[in-house]
């Protein structure tokens, strides 16, 4: 039942087929995630894009969702350097996070300090890109 | 299955020709993975089903898309009202790409709160950051593409803001852009890296991530 994450054998720990059931199942996320896919595509509303015009500024131009949140951090950091700085350090942590992160226990609830974390640093995110798109 | 006597002659066909079956085997019959394995290990092949969507609808897109400042907004005009399925193909690279985020986000925070990252896949993790560093440079040069009110202004904003990073800033704005402001040049650059370059090495880095995840296995429940 427990597998050993650090076993660096392939299927010792490995009871199941993969095949028939597990690609089955892959199969039903698939068909249901094109159905997601289709109905957005479908019944999103459209918008209407004027063509690009560099003599004319819009009154609030933003980045796309996904950038929101650092766009934002930047906004609020009164030096922009300093901003910069806490997301570079950010970004190299999350890289290199199996390399200094290096907790045995896998269940979230065995992991005291660093779900809580983990949970702060996503909630951030959400914050600022919800602050973001409505500042 | 693949190894009954009921093998079908085109199975057996290949199979005097490549060994095909001990290969079909090993990565389906015989290929075992950890009990419990439960519906959010579909997050990564669902990702990768998203970027072969993407890359099937781009293709066809490339083939009406004119990426210059004069052509770029009529083309995708033309897409969308003239071209038969045109609009679908359009709305569904457009939304695909925001899927494709959110798919190889949840999939991360998957891997985050499951610990699966730990040694022996530390490279696993480091390649999955790659990978979702180039989606994001993917979508952002892809928004620039139609150009609109809102992907130049977009991509204004984008390429400002390494510009107060120090020494180098200035130089990176002026890179990105190919021009002091967003124009013709910025274009052309972000189409070239958005058709082949970024994809090509998303594949590379898929590639190296799928190898990685067949030789160690997936890490299992807790």
């Amino acid at each position: 039942m427990a597998v050993d994450n650090n076993s660096k054998s392939t299927d010792t720990n490995h009871e199941e087929p993969f095949y028939p059931h597990e690609l089955l199942k892959f199969g039903v996320a698939f068909f249901v995630f094109l159905a997601v896919l289709f109905t957005l595509t479908i019944f999103l509303p459209h918008g209407i894009h004027e063509p690009a015009d560099p003599m004319n500024t819009p009154a609030h131009i933003k980045p796309e969702w996904y950038f929101l949140a650092p766009y934002q951090m930047l906004k609020i950091v009164p030096n922009e350097l300093a901003g910069m700085a806490v997301q570079g350090i950010l970004g190299l942590a999350i890289l290199f996070l199996p390399f200094w992160e290096k907790s045995k226990r896998r269940h979230p609830a065995k992991r005291p300090i660093f779900t809580p974390v983990c949970i702060v640093v996503i909630s951030a995110f959400i914050a600022l890109t919800l602050w973001g798109k409505y500042s | 299955m693949f190894a009954s006597k009921k093998d079908s002659a085109l199975l057996d066909w290949l199979e005097e020709r490549f060994t095909i079956k001990e290969e079909l085997e090993k990565n389906t019959t015989k290929k075992m993975v950890p009990p419990h394995i439960n519906w959010l290990y579909c997050l990564g092949g669902l990702s990768l089903t998203i970027f072969i969507i993407q890359v099937v609808t781009g293709v066809f897109l490339m083939m009406y898309y004119k990426p210059t400042p004069e052509l770029a907004y009529g083309s995708i005009e033309f897409i969308v009202k003239e071209v038969p399925y045109g609009w679908l193909i359009q709305r569904v690279h457009s939304i695909g790409a925001n899927t494709m985020i959110i798919l190889v986000m949840a999939h991360m925070v998957r891997v985050l709160f499951y610990n699966a990252y730990q040694k022996p896949r530390e490279l696993h993790w480091i390649s999955g950051i790659f990978l979702f560093g180039l989606t994001l440079i993917t979508s952002f040069t892809g928004y620039l593409l139609p150009w609109t009110q809102l992907s130049y202004w977009g991509a204004t904003v984008g390429t400002n803001m390494p510009g107060s990073a120090p020494i180098i800033g200035e130089w990176m704005v002026r890179m990105s852009r190919g021009s002091e402001q967003v124009s013709g040049v910025t274009l052309t650059r972000f189409f070239a890296l958005h058709v082949v370059v970024l994809p090509a090495m998303i594949s590379a880095f898929a590639g190296w991530h799928f190898v990685m995840i067949r030789r160690t296995g997936v890490a299992g429940p807790f």
